[in-house]
Formats: structure tokens, sequence, C-alpha cells
């Protein structure tokens, strides 16, 4: 991910989480105003429901008072009127109910089911003045009932007289905007001021929990897939003696509050939305200003990286990321000096190298031609005898120092004029395959101590793009490296392996090892840790590997032996 | 389980025949212990006669006797008598039946009463009335009074005088006082002599209703016949039962079995009896017997005298009853003479 | 005269069964048949005055009634003055067919009128809304008190009273529990004996027959008769009442609740119907309804079909085969074969798929005049009534 990309995406997500806060603490700080506004409106319908009730109660006792002071109840009692003789009196007191009573609470006459008569009333009266709530039993269903209970002049007859809790009773009540009161009264029996309700099934839950916990409970109930069809109720259980009558429900619609957090919603949305794309824009811009000269410091870095140091950023700002361009093109500048300095002194270290090796490597020939030259100097003017068989040795020891030093110059030689490698495909392993067999009966020579080949080649052909005869001549150096290294025998161990771009071919002694400094200088020309040798053996597999476009590089540790790993590409540019 | 009636069975004969059939269900070694219930309107002492009969069949003596519940009941429906024995045996029960007709004589009638007839005369006009003197005779019909003279072994009509009446069952009738007549028609008396000739003047009102074929008078209510004894007055309703009331006026007792037509028998050995038709309707044959009613209830005290059809009429005259009767066979009215003969 | 039945036909043929009671009244004022049942129930002659068999008692040959005109003067003479009958069941069951309305003699003349030999004819006939009956002069038995009879049809109880109150009709039918009332008011109120029999009848045979049983023992009949009928009836279990059958305590109506409860446990809610209209089903119904749950059997009120249903039957005849045969026709039953009328009826009633539960009688309030209702034959108007409570 892109530092614009990360700087975007910071950008976005701050605007959008202080907005989403913002919005949120709005939210919240609406809602509990309106739940507050909800508690004392529902608190205000209760009441209100209360009152209604004592009203009703009263009034209805003065009803009943009169009925069961009535001379119609003197004729009900007396078997002088028929048994339906109750309905004509509720009739006229406007009642829904009506029972006559014995005192033993035997049915006289009913007015709401006049069959009824000889059976026990079952409302669960008691005598005593103030109504109360009861469940009546009809023919087709129940009721819930405000009841009032009066005696007869003389004791006779109890009158028990009521009025349904109905949609009548719901709609008495002031109720303000935005509410609505709901009784419920049995299972599928729930009326508000217009009637039964539909859907009342969603009001079960509430219901069914103030029924078991016996107390007040609230709930919010969502009437269609729109959040803004919710309502709130709080459901209050009517008792009468301990017996639940019924659960009035006070609803207060959720539409203004929903709209009001919908709007508040979208304006954080918009709001927010806004933030983010100007954020996007403005980041987009400084990021541009910010990520553009960092490009151009990663662009020169990888160029440098590839080799061209003498890349350059332009410094088109005076901020941080000025300075950094800045001091990146003093870096590269400066890494370009030392880099012309270091070659510089390399060469001259390499020459001088050369010089001293050179110097060394002639120094033995030449010592031997001098003295032979002067032993002959010497036996000249000593008898011609000993001239002669000194001039015998030491034209002998001449010819061979001086082949000596041809082998030197040869070496040298071949090494300035290594050609450009002629890449073809070739087979790793056959290629280590074949150098090795070469080696073979150095391996076991007799003047040697024993050493043992360990070969461990990859699976199949290895083919990559090479010159054959290069190759197999670095190998060999490498092969007469470890053989030296073990003047005691021990274990060559060759290993060629697939890597994901190329092969890898390390070969591994069980030498005397290298030390930490021997490593580093290891393929210096002329560097030997030999006692023979013109100490080029490396040099030239290191040139080898360069011109393949490889790497070499050694572990080691004293006494433990070396392992030289040579990794070459499959391919050379076009090549294979 | 069902026994038809038997004529002239009697309550205590069909007791003793469904304790027979009663029998029938029982095992020798079972003994019925029986339970009596009455549902009609027969006295206590009836219902002991009847009780007793049935007992006496159902007695026994058994060894090792298992009891079996019995329940005897007199009831009664539009037939008659129904006379009922529940047999149980467990939850199981047997039901045995006999229909009793419902001219109840409980008391087998006093030996010797009968109930005679004679034939005065017939014609083909409905006869309404008959008045017999010495050789005279007066026939009230639908085409008026004529007046017949005895005269060698026949009635010679001498004179008839108009009184139209042309209702559904016209009724009418003659009361001779000496030579003055009274004729009741519906609706109008006529008033007058019959002797040397029938000479009436006629006025609105009678004891008949006008156009009608009921009897009515303020004090009592329409009926088809009333008949006062010396207990009770008896009144043929217009509900086609026969009220009893008392003498203060006070209902008794409805009783149903007999016809609409009934006379008190003024004088004589049956002074105080009613001589009533069984009840009809249309063309059967009427018949006449000799009743008493004790405990508000007909007992019959003498057999029926079959009439050949239908009583048309019935008045109380001397010592009996004057009855008209509408022969089935010939279609012609008859009036007889009703006497009763209380034989020894 | 009103009634709250509404006729199609007064045709004898027709098979009304719904209106039986009130064609068992019409009928025979204007179609008589061979042989009619007395007050006792017992078959007398009408159109035949007497009857005879042959010697095999295969065929019987009633003696047609001389003298006897049809409605439109002609003499009704059947051939030979006799109407032979080839049938080999006892007399007494051939007499009673006989008397049935459907064996009326009839005459149907060219313009599709009907012709009978009764006290009266049809001079207007309106199906289902009214007709007038006129005296028919040259009846057999003499002609009768009345010259016409106005029949209205289809009447209400509530219209008929107020049709009563205002002279429009001499006539009304009346509640059982309606007479007290109207004889406060001054009217006259004729009574029947037990013409009808409330009953509950089972429509669903798959009702368990313990369910039935268990409603059966549930019902509170005094109740029922003492208050919501003012003791107008007779509580009963039998379908005849006693004054017809002589029997009808033989069929006993214990009211047993714990014995209905440990029937009922776990049955199913039964459909039931009745006429809400009606002022004494309404309530009776409602009655039951009650006494039911008290036994744990809950009746829910249907208006269409229904396991089980309150209905009035009518007693049609004096003759107790004649009148049950009428209920299991109306009740789509066959009457089983019996020797006896008890064993029929106990037959009928097996198994509690019928439950009588009262008898009741007919009950007509009459203007102040009439006389000897209900017999139309004998039926007059008092034109100086005094009124009888």
């Amino acid at each position: 991910m892109t530092f614009r990309t990360k700087l975007l995406l910071l950008t976005s997500l701050t605007v959008a989480g202080a907005v989403a806060l913002v919005t949120g603490a709005v939210a919240v700080s609406t809602r509990r105003a309106f739940e507050r506004l909800d508690v004392a409106r529902r608190e205000a319908l209760l009441e209100q429901f209360r009152r209604e009730l004592d009203a009703r109660g009263e009034e209805l006792s003065r009803r009943v008072e009169q009925i069961a002071s009535s001379a119609a109840i003197e004729q009900i009692t007396s078997g002088a009127a028929e048994y339906d003789r109750a309905q004509a009196e509720a009739q006229e007191q406007s009642l829904d109910f009506l029972d006559v009573l014995q005192p033993d609470l035997t049915i006289i006459s009913s007015a709401h089911w006049p069959a009824r008569f000889g059976y026990k009333n079952d409302w669960n009266i008691a005598t005593g003045t103030k109504s109360f709530l009861a469940r009546i039993t009809l023919p087709e269903g129940n009721a819930v009932a405000l009841i009032s209970v009066r005696s007869s002049p003389g004791g006779k007859a109890l009158v028990a007289g009521g009025r349904s809790l109905n949609a009548e009773l719901l709609k008495s009540l002031g109720i303000a905007p935005g509410m609505r009161a709901l009784l419920w009264r049995a299972p599928d029996d729930l009326i508000d001021a217009q009637g039964a309700v539909q859907h009342a099934d969603k009001l079960e839950p509430l219901i069914a929990q103030v029924k078991a916990s016996r107390h007040e409970s609230t709930a919010t109930v969502q009437w269609t897939k729109q959040r803004s069809s919710s309502e709130a109720f709080l459901g209050l259980p009517l008792f009468e003696r301990g017996q639940l009558m019924g659960v009035l429900l006070a609803g207060t619609s959720l539409r203004e509050e929903m709209d009001l957090e919908n709007a508040i919603l979208w304006i954080g949305i918009m709001v927010g939305g806004s933030g983010i794309a100007i954020g996007i824009l403005l980041g987009w811009w400084t990021t541009r200003r910010v990520t553009h000269p960092v490009e151009q410091l990663a662009a020169g870095a990888r160029s440098v990286a590839a080799g061209d140091w003498s890349a350059r950023v332009e410094v088109v700002s005076h901020d941080e990321i000025g300075e950094l361009a800045q001091a990146f093109n003093q870096m590269t500048q400066h890494l370009v000096e030392q880099r012309d300095r270091a070659i510089q002194a390399e060469r001259v270290a390499a020459w001088r190298e050369l010089a001293r090796r050179l110097a060394h490597e002639l120094k033995n020939p030449l010592f031997p031609l001098q003295i032979t030259i002067e032993n002959l100097q010497r036996a000249r003017e000593r008898s011609a005898e000993e001239f002669d068989e000194v001039f015998r040795e030491g034209t002998t020891t001449l010819l061979a120092e001086l082949s000596n030093l041809k082998t030197i110059v040869g070496r040298f030689s071949d090494f300035a004029k290594m050609p450009a490698p002629q890449f073809e495909r070739v087979d790793v392993n056959e290629l280590v395959r074949g150098a090795l067999k070469l080696y073979d009966a150095r391996l076991h020579a007799d003047d040697r101590a024993p050493t043992s080949l360990r070969l461990e080649l990859a699976d199949g052909e290895l083919p990559i793009a090479a010159d054959s005869d290069q190759l197999r001549r670095a190998l060999s150096n490498l092969v007469l490296n470890a053989m030296d290294a073990m003047p005691d025998g021990g274990t060559l161990h060759v290993v060629t392996a697939k890597m994901d771009d190329g092969v890898r071919i390390s070969v591994a002694d069980t030498g005397l090892g290298l030390t930490p400094e021997e490593c580093e200088r290891l393929f210096t020309p002329y560097y030997t840790t030999k006692h023979h040798g013109t100490g080029l053996g490396l040099a030239i597999v290191q040139s080898v590997v360069s011109d393949h476009h490889g790497k070499i590089s050694v572990v080691s540790e004293p006494g433990r032996g070396s392992t030289f790993i040579i990794e070459l590409p499959l391919k050379q540019g076009e090549q294979i | 389980m069902f026994s038809w009636l038997t004529m002239g069975e009697t309550l205590e004969d069909g007791a003793r025949a469904i304790a027979r059939s009663t029998l029938i269900h029982l095992s020798p070694s079972e003994r019925p212990h029986a339970t009596i219930h009455n549902l009609t309107p027969l006295g206590n002492v009836e219902v002991s006669r009847v009780q007793a009969a049935f007992e006496r069949v159902l007695r026994r003596n058994v060894r090792n006797e298992k009891i079996v519940e019995v329940t005897f009941t007199i009831s009664d429906n539009v037939k008659g008598y129904l006379l009922v024995a529940e047999i149980f045996h467990g939850d199981e029960r047997a039901v045995e039946m006999r229909s009793v007709p419902k001219e109840p004589s409980v008391a087998p009638a006093p030996a010797g009463i009968t109930i005679a007839k004679k034939l005065l005369w017939e014609q083909s006009a409905p006869i309404l009335d008959v008045a017999l003197v010495a050789d005279f005779m007066l026939v009230l019909d639908t085409a008026g009074v004529s007046r017949y003279e005895r005269r060698e072994g026949a009635w010679d009509r001498v004179g008839v005088l108009p009184a139209a009446s042309s209702v559904r069952d016209p009724r009418g009738k003659l009361d001779l006082e000496g030579d003055s007549l009274t004729v009741q028609l519906p609706g109008t008396t006529c008033r007058g002599i019959w002797n040397p000739t029938v000479s009436l003047h006629c006025d609105s009102g009678s004891m008949l209703a006008a156009g009608r074929n009921t009897l009515e008078t303020a004090e009592l209510p329409a009926h088809f016949s009333e008949a006062r004894t010396k207990d009770v007055l008896l009144l043929a309703e217009l509900d086609g039962r026969t009220h009893v009331y008392d003498l203060s006026g006070k209902p008794v007792a409805a009783l149903e079995g007999w016809g609409t037509d009934f006379v008190a028998i003024q004088n004589g050995c049956a002074a105080n009896r009613i001589a009533a038709t069984s009840p009809s309707y249309g063309d059967s044959s009427d018949s006449i017997a000799l009743y008493d009613v004790v405990n508000n209830a007909p007992v019959r005290l003498s057999d029926p005298a079959e009439l050949p059809g239908p009583v048309t009429a019935l008045w109380p005259v001397r010592d009996g009853a004057l009855a008209v009767v509408r022969n089935v066979s010939t279609g012609r009215y008859e009036a007889y003479s009703i006497a009763v003969d209380c034989g020894r | 005269m009103e009634m709250r039945a509404a006729l199609r036909t007064l045709d004898p043929a027709d098979s009304d069964i719904l209106a039986l009671e009130a064609r068992a009244q019409l009928i025979p004022a204007v179609f008589e048949t061979l042989v009619r049942f007395d007050e006792r129930g017992e078959p007398q002659p009408c159109l035949a005055t007497s009857w005879s068999h042959d010697a095999a008692r295969k065929r019987w040959v009633f003696t047609a009634r001389p003298n006897v005109l049809l409605h439109n003067g002609t003499q009704w003479s059947p051939k030979g003055g006799a109407i032979e009958l080839p049938d080999d069941r006892p007399l007494a069951a051939i007499l009673r067919e006989l008397a049935q309305p459907a064996g009326a003699i009839v005459v149907r003349a060219d313009d599709g009128s009907l012709l009978g030999t009764g006290p009266f004819r049809i001079a207007h006939w309106e199906a289902e809304k009214s007709a007038r009956l006129v005296a028919h002069d040259g009846y057999w038995a003499g002609r009768p008190f009345l010259d016409s009879i106005e029949i209205r049809m289809g009447r209400s109880l509530r219209d008929q009273e107020m049709d009563l109150e205002s002279g429009k009709t001499d006539i009304a039918e009346v509640l059982v529990t309606d007479g007290r009332r109207l004889r406060q008011k001054g009217f006259a109120i004729s009574i029947t004996p037990f013409m009808e029999t409330l009953a509950l009848v089972f429509e669903n045979p798959r009702v368990p027959d313990a369910t039935r049983e268990a409603l059966a023992l549930s019902i509170d009949r005094a109740t029922i008769n003492n208050v919501l009928l003012q003791k107008q009836g007779e509580p009963s279990a039998a379908l005849l009442p006693r004054w017809l059958s002589g029997y009808s305590f033989l069929f006993p109506a214990p009211r047993n609740v714990a014995r209905a409860k440990q029937l009922s446990a776990s049955a199913a809610p039964l459909a039931f119907a009745y006429d809400r209209q009606d002022a004494i089903l309404r309530p009776v119904g409602e009655r039951i309804a009650v006494n039911a749950s008290e036994a744990g059997i809950v009746l829910k009120s249907s208006t269409g079909p229904a396991d089980v249903r309150l209905l009035c039957l009518p007693i049609t005849s004096r003759d107790s085969w004649t009148s049950l045969a009428d209920v299991a026709a109306m009740l789509k039953l066959g009457l089983p074969r019996a020797s006896s009328e008890f064993e029929a009826e106990s037959a009928l009633l097996n198994g509690y798929r019928i439950i009588p539960l009262v008898h009741l009688p007919r009950m007509w309030a009459i203007s102040g005049g009439v006389r000897n209702w209900p017999r139309l034959a004998d039926v007059w108007l008092d034109p100086d009534p005094k009124v009888k409570p």
C-alpha cells in the first residue's frame, strides 16, 4: 500500500470517525431526550386512566345503588318478575352487566346472560363500597369490567352491576398526539380506542413479560419493515385482589424520534461523505506534494542500487523533502567520488598486488637464474671440467626456471586476456560430472591421503545459459583449491541445486578452513593461502562468475573446512 | 308386551291381565314386590281396588325367594287407561302394557239397572224435540212445530208452525205445561198454546244461543249440555270436556270420556243420576248409559244401550230422557224415549 | 287468523314437512279423508261410512258416504259407490294411512284448482302469503257456522299480537310464555293439550355416544319448564306426551351432572344451532348451553351446519303412530319397525340421538267473540261476546 493510499485512508478514517462520533453523540442525546419525554407522557396517561376508572367507579356505584333500591328488585327477588327482568334494569341504567343475586351469590336474574339464573356468580365479589375489576364470563368469550355491588334494602338481595372496560373507555382518555392506549383483556383480545388491534401478536412478548413478572415492563415494537413504524410501549398490569384482570399498554410512536435520528444520520453521512471527499482531495494534493519527491528519491535510490551512482533527484521544495533530496544528491555524489577513489585505490592496490605477486613469482625463478649464472661465472674461472659440469647443471636449471617463468607469464597472460563468455545451453549437472571425472584419478592417487568425493546433484537436468569452458575452468579451480585445502584427506562435497531463478553449485571441503579475514581477501587476485600457486585461481573463478552475472561466496570456519557457493542465473539477457 | 284392549274390560280386569303378563318375566324362585303409582284422576278407592286386583295375581309363595321389584303405574291417554308394569332385574327392565277403555266401571254395575229405549217417532227431517201428551204428540223439527194426533194407531199431522232454523247442528226444545207451549230455538223463544191448535208468538232471546248449537245463560258459560244433580253441576263445555262444578259454582274436575250429550234424570229410581252418551264423532253409533258422579268421577251404573246412530239431541223428560238419533243406515231421524229400569 | 307458517300449498299430496302443524289444522277443513281420527285417536268413518274385507283379508272395500258434494257442487260418487283397496296389512295400519292428509279425496279441476269435500273451499290462495276459505254450503255434515276464514301466513308473533290488538285478526298464535301477559290484557287464550315437543337432535352422527349421553344427563328440564316456560310445559324425556301415549314416564329424565362430567371428559366442543329469533328456543338454547358447560361440554353457537340442534317437534295427530311417523319423517329418520308405539319410540330415542326436553301446548289468543276454536268446522263468532278469562 503506498504512502498516498495510507495517508488518504488515514484522512478518510479520521474524518469519518470524527463525524461518526459527533453524529452518535447527537443521536444518543436526542434519544435520551425523547425517552424522558415519553416516560413523562406515559406516566400522565396512566394517571389519567386511574382517575377515569375512579370516576367511572363512583358513577357506577350510584347507578347500582339506584337499581338496588328500586321496586324492580323487590319483584325479582319475590319471583313475581320474569327471570330476565334484570335486562330492563340494566338497559335503563346503561349497564353492560347486571346480576341480581341471593345473599349466597346464587343468580336470580342476569341481564347479560339470562340463562345463568340459579348458578353461582363467579366475579369474586367482596362486599364493600369500592368498585373493583372483575373478569366476566359470557356465552361467547370473556370481558373485563368495572363492577360495583350493593345490597337491596333488607339485605334480601345483592345487586352487582358493571360496565365493560372497552374501546369507549380508552376513547375517553385524553391522549397526546403520537400516543395511544391499548387494553389487553384476554388472549386474542387486544383493543384500542378504535376497537380490535391488528397484528396484536407483535405485542404478545411484552404482555407475556408483564404477566410473568407481574410488574410494569417496556418494549419497542416495530409494526412494519420500516423502522419509523416502531412504537415504544409500557405495559401496566391491572390487578384486582391478586388476580390479573388485564394489561394496560401505553404506546408512544417513535416515528418522530426515528425521523429525527434518520435526519441526523443522513446529515452525518453527508457531512462525513463530504469531509472524506474533501479529505481525499486535500490528501491527494498533499500527498502528491510529499510522495512525488519521495518517489523520486526512491527511484534515485533504485538507480543507485542498480549501479547508476550518478542518479540525481530534482529538488523542488525547500522543506524537509527538499532537504532530503539535497542530501540524497550529496550522498550519491559522495558515493560516486568515493567509488572513483575506491576504484582508483583498488586499481593501485591491484597493481601493487600484481607487482608484488609478480615480484614474488618472478623472484623465485630469478634467484636460481642468478645463482646459476654466478655459478657459471665462478666455474669458468675455475677449471674447464668444473665449468662443463656446472654449465650442464646450470643450463638445465636455467631452462627449468625459464620454463617456470614462462608458465607464470602465461598464467598472467591467460588471466589478462580471459575472453568474453560465449553463452550456450549448458546442463550444470553434466558439466559438474564431467569436470569431476577429470579429478577422479587425482583424488584416489597413491600419494594422497584418502579423499572421498560426495556428489549431490539435483534431479534431472539443470540447464542454464553459460560458457561451458569458463565454467568448467572455474569449477576445476574450486575443486583444486578444495583438494589443496585437504592435505591430510577428507571429503570433497559437491552439490548442485535448482533455485527459483538460477542454479547453485557448492564445493565444500573438510580441510583447514579460513578465517574471516582470509575470507574477505580471498577473491583478490594473487591472494592465496596456499604455499604454492599463483593465487589467481579464485580470481579467475570470480571473474567467470561475474561474467555470468552470478555471485560467489564462501562459508568457512577454521578447522572445519570451507564451502564455496556459486549462484548463477538461468538466463543471460535474452538467451535461453 | 302390549296388549290390546278387550271390549268391556274393566280396570280390574286389566290389572289382573297385566299381572299375569308380569309373572311371565319372573322365574319360579322370584317373588315380585310391587310399587303402585297413579297418574290419573282416579280416587284412592278405585286405585286401591285396581292395586288389589294386581297384587292378588302376583301373590305367590316361593322358597329361597329372590325379590324382584315391580312398578305398577295406572296411566291414561286419549284412548283410555294404560296400565304399565315395569319389571326390574338389576339394570334390566322389562315393560308390559295393557290398554283399558275409558268407560270405567270400577264398581260393577248394580244388578238389574238397564236402559230401555222405545222408538217414538221417525222422519227424514232432523227432529229437534218430541213431546208426548196422551194421544197427542208435538214434534219440533227444522221446519217447525208439528202437532200429531193418534188415530187408529197412526199419527196424523194436524198442524205445523214454521219456525225456521237453518243452522248447522240445529237444536230446539219443547216445554209443555198444560196447554201452554214454549218452544226454544236458537236465539228465539216462542210461547203460546198447543191445544187445540198450535199457536205461538215468538220473541228473540233463548237459552239456545242464536245461530249456534250451544246453551247459554247469564250465569253459566256456553255449553252443549248441562245436568244438575244434588251435588254437582255438569256442563259439556266448548273444549270438549265435561266440567264438574260444585254447588257454589267452583270448578272441581274436568272429565273425559263422555260425549257432549247428557241429562240428569229427575225422578224415579235413577234420580240424580246422569244419562250420558259415549263420545263419538261423525257417524259412529252412540250408546247411552246411566252414570253416577262419585268423587267427581263418573261411575257407570248400567250397561250401555246401543243406538243405531249418533245422538243429535238429548233432553230430560219425566223419569228419563228423550233421545233423537240419526240412523246411520237409513239416514232418517228417530226419536226414542229413554227410561231407566232399576230392576229388583 | 294469522300464522307464522308460510304454506306453499294446501294440496294434501304435497309433503311439506316443515309446516306439519299448520297443514294438520287446515287441510282437514278443506279436504276430507275416508277415515278420520276422533278426539281419542280412534279411526272413525268420514267419507267412508263403513268398510269390509274379502274372505282372504287382502282387499278392503270402503263404502262411500252418499250425498257428498264437491266444492263445485257436483256429486262425489266413486264408481260403484265404493272404493276398493287391495291391501293385506292389518286394518289399523290401513286406516291410519287413510286418515293421513295424503289420503284425502281431492279432485283436480281442469283449471288446476283443487276441489275437496270439506266444510270449506279455497276461494283464494296466494302461496306463503294469504288464503281465503269460504264455507261450503253443501257440506254433507251441515254448513259451517263461519262464512269465511281469512288466513294471513308468515306473520311473526309480534305482528300477530299487534294485529290482534288492533282487531285485524281474530286468532293469533301465542308463545306459551306470553299467555299470562295476554290474559292480563284481556284476551281469551285457547290452549291445546301438549302438542309440541322441544327436543335436541344430533345432526352429526359422528358425535360420540358418551357425549350425547353426557348432554342428556346435564340438562335441568325442571328449571327450564318452571322458569323459562313459566310451568306451561311438561318436562319429559319422551317424544310423545303422556296424554297421547300414556307411557311417557317410562323414559326417565334424570339429571346427573357428576356422571355427565365423567362421560364428557375430553369431549370436543359441539356446534349448537337453534332459531335465535324464536322467543322460546333462544332462552332454552342459552340455558342448555349453561347446563352443558357445567358438565364440561362446550356448545358453540352455530348459524350453519351443526352437530346438535334445538327444535320444536310437532305432535300432528291424536294417533301415536302417526305422530311418531311424522316426527321421524321430519328428522329424516325411518320409523323403526316395532310391534308397539312404545317400542318404536324407544328405538327412536335409543342412543340419545334425540333428547326430548319439554312438551308444550299450542296456544292462541282469540278475540272475544270466537267460540269452539280450534275445530274450524265448528268455530263460530259470538256477536255479543262476554269475554271469559
